[in-house]
């Protein structure tokens, strides 16, 4: 199709044109209603909008709360995010590099936790620290989250390492180099974009995570999407539109960024 | 299957034998993997072959009450049919959506723009899942944006119901995974060698042949990929028809959570284990046909 005729080419460049800005419409609607509702004066969230104002944004600074909540989620996923990259370059690397038997059944077990319900995951492990009689909390959430980004940093590490001229690390070897000197001064700076990707996922996976976190986190303690949830189980307040608002200014920031620096490339 | 499009003529690495030094790279996610995530299940396993008493300790007693209590009271296999088969729609859409939404993003999208609405593609990603879930509230309630744009364009008198059944819970679904869907399928398409089709169109074949000989079996992998990271939370979710599926739109995982709640693990932990075995027997039968490095384009084992 690609090589066809120039005309089949135009004519799917034309599809391209007509049907990628409806899907994209559709993906993003959630997003912008949420966006054009924290301006929204009424604190119902309904339509007609009845004005614009700031008075969520106002009110979401001194909720002392979400701020707490807030704080929670974003160590939660730096932590999973460092945590999950480092097990994930470990057995990227164990994979890629590596012949041993029972290879298979590992990698199964390692990609299991993507393939297995949250559901599952919640309950299973929400049994787990009730008989070891461990108290449930950040700690305790903080563990579930690494087990749910392992599978994804692993995979985007993993595909990266592929993608890579093996040779140069053996002649790194054979000049010389020791093993670890060859992983710190040729395997690292040549994986650097994957790893990148890996953290970001892990970081996105955590702070967006509730099915799992409902389950072992316990009473005591709070992230921003279990204080959205209480927030929004008695109607959506205007409060946590605003909440969601920055949230995605943040993170188009920091994809804004991460393309920047790739086009700079 | 053999497949052209998985690196046999990149330079690739060559795995290594075995020494003492693959064991440092094994055993922290090793043993991570094993203690949170393999343990916990088999206590789940272990609690769901017990009971509670009247002040709701558990008793693990070896006993199979829990699974025939499942089997005979009908209303808990129909819901586990009702939840696969929302899951499989889900799934089914996304892939009518999203198939050619890679498509097109593959082959007529330039370079420069591509990277940019792929990544934006996951923004949405960032923003709660509860929010997102909660807007489709705001866009199909009685006064929500579709049908407040009908009556004001004079479509329609009566606002629709268009909330709190199946098809909202799957609207809500196929938006919130179709990005998950599009990105392997993307993958497997940009990797097709374009000088396959070349070729192919050289020697005569059509778009439509080019499309169902070629391109179509080389992104098999990527549609695989795609449909299994779309099904499997999909058949696990609960928050999503708890806010938008009403009383009718009780899920199976809603069932679940709710054992939890009342504290009937061992009922609970049988209901999961359930859902797990379906779950990891249609991962089986998957895998006879599709190995999981091609799936996920690991392709190691040269």
């Amino acid at each position: 199709m690609a090589t066809k005729s120039g005309t089949g080419r135009a004519a799917l460049r034309w599809v391209g044109w007509l049907y990628l800005p409806l899907i994209y419409l559709f993906v993003f609607l959630p997003s912008l209603i949420v966006v054009l509702m924290s301006f929204n004066t009424s604190r119902l969230s309904f339509f007609p909008l009845e004005g614009l104002s700031l008075e969520w944004y106002r009110k979401l600074f001194s909720n002392r709360m979400m701020w707490e909540a807030a704080r929670n989620s974003l160590v939660l996923g730096l932590i999973t995010m460092v945590a999950a990259t480092v097990l994930g370059f470990l057995f990227a690397y164990l994979i890629v590099r590596f012949r041993f038997p029972g290879k298979e059944l590992l990698t199964s077990l390692i990609m299991a936790p993507m393939l297995t319900p949250g559901v599952i995951i919640g309950v299973s492990l929400l049994s787990y620290y009730y008989s070891l009689r461990i108290p449930r909390g950040l700690g305790t959430t903080l563990l579930a989250h690494i087990v749910l980004a392992l599978p994804y940093t692993a995979l985007v590490i993993a595909s990266r390492m592929q993608g890579f001229d093996v040779r140069l690390e053996e002649a790194a070897r054979n000049l010389g180099a020791s093993e670890w000197t060859v992983l710190r001064r040729i395997t690292l700076p040549l994986l650097w974009p994957g790893i990148l990707a890996a953290a970001l996922f892990a970081f996105t996976i955590s702070i967006d995570e509730f099915v799992v976190t409902f389950f072992v986190i316990g009473e005591r303690s709070v992230t921003l999407p279990m204080r959205i949830y209480s927030g929004v189980r008695f109607g959506i307040t205007p409060e946590v539109n605003a909440m969601a608002s920055l949230m995605l200014v943040f993170s188009t920031v920091l994809l804004g960024l991460a393309l920047a620096r790739q086009a700079r490339k | 299957m053999s497949n052209p499009c998985t690196g046999e003529n990149r330079v690739s690495a060559r795995p290594r034998h075995g020494g003492p030094f693959p064991m440092l790279f094994l055993l922290p996610p090793g043993l991570y993997i094993l203690f949170f995530f393999v343990l916990p299940i088999c206590v789940m396993g272990v609690y769901s072959f017990g009971h509670i008493d009247a002040s709701y300790r558990i008793h693990v007693t070896g006993s199979l009450e829990q699974y025939l209590h499942f089997w005979t009271t009908p209303v808990y296999p129909r819901l586990l049919l009702k939840s696969l088969r929302m899951a499989a729609e889900v799934t089914l859409l996304c892939f009518l959506l999203g198939y050619p939404t890679a498509f097109l993003l593959a082959w007529t999208v330039g370079k420069r723009w591509r990277n940019f609405l792929l990544a934006s593609l996951l923004l949405p990603s960032w923003t709660n899942l509860l929010i997102r879930t909660y807007a489709w509230l705001i866009v199909l309630g009685e006064n929500g944006l579709i049908n407040y744009t009908l009556m004001r364009l004079r479509l329609l008198k009566e606002p629709l119901v268009l909330l709190f059944n199946n098809s909202a819970v799957v609207t809500a679904l196929v938006c919130i995974y179709l990005p998950w869907m599009v990105l392997p399928i993307y993958t497997s398409l940009e990797k097709i060698d374009r000088a396959l089709i070349e070729a192919a169109s050289n020697l005569g074949a059509g778009a439509l042949q080019l499309f169902r000989r070629i391109i179509f079996p080389l992104s098999v992998p990527g549609v695989i990929a795609g449909a299994l990271v779309v099904f499997v939370p999909a058949i696990g979710t609960y928050l999503t028809p708890m806010i938008l599926g009403g009383t009718r739109g009780v899920m199976y995982a809603n069932a679940i959570n709710n054992q939890f709640q009342i504290l009937n693990w061992p009922f609970g932990s049988a209901m999961a284990m359930i859902l797990l075995a379906i779950v990891l027997g249609g991962l089986g039968l998957y895998f006879r046909f599709f190995r999981i490095e091609d799936v996920f384009g690991l392709s190691y084992r040269r």
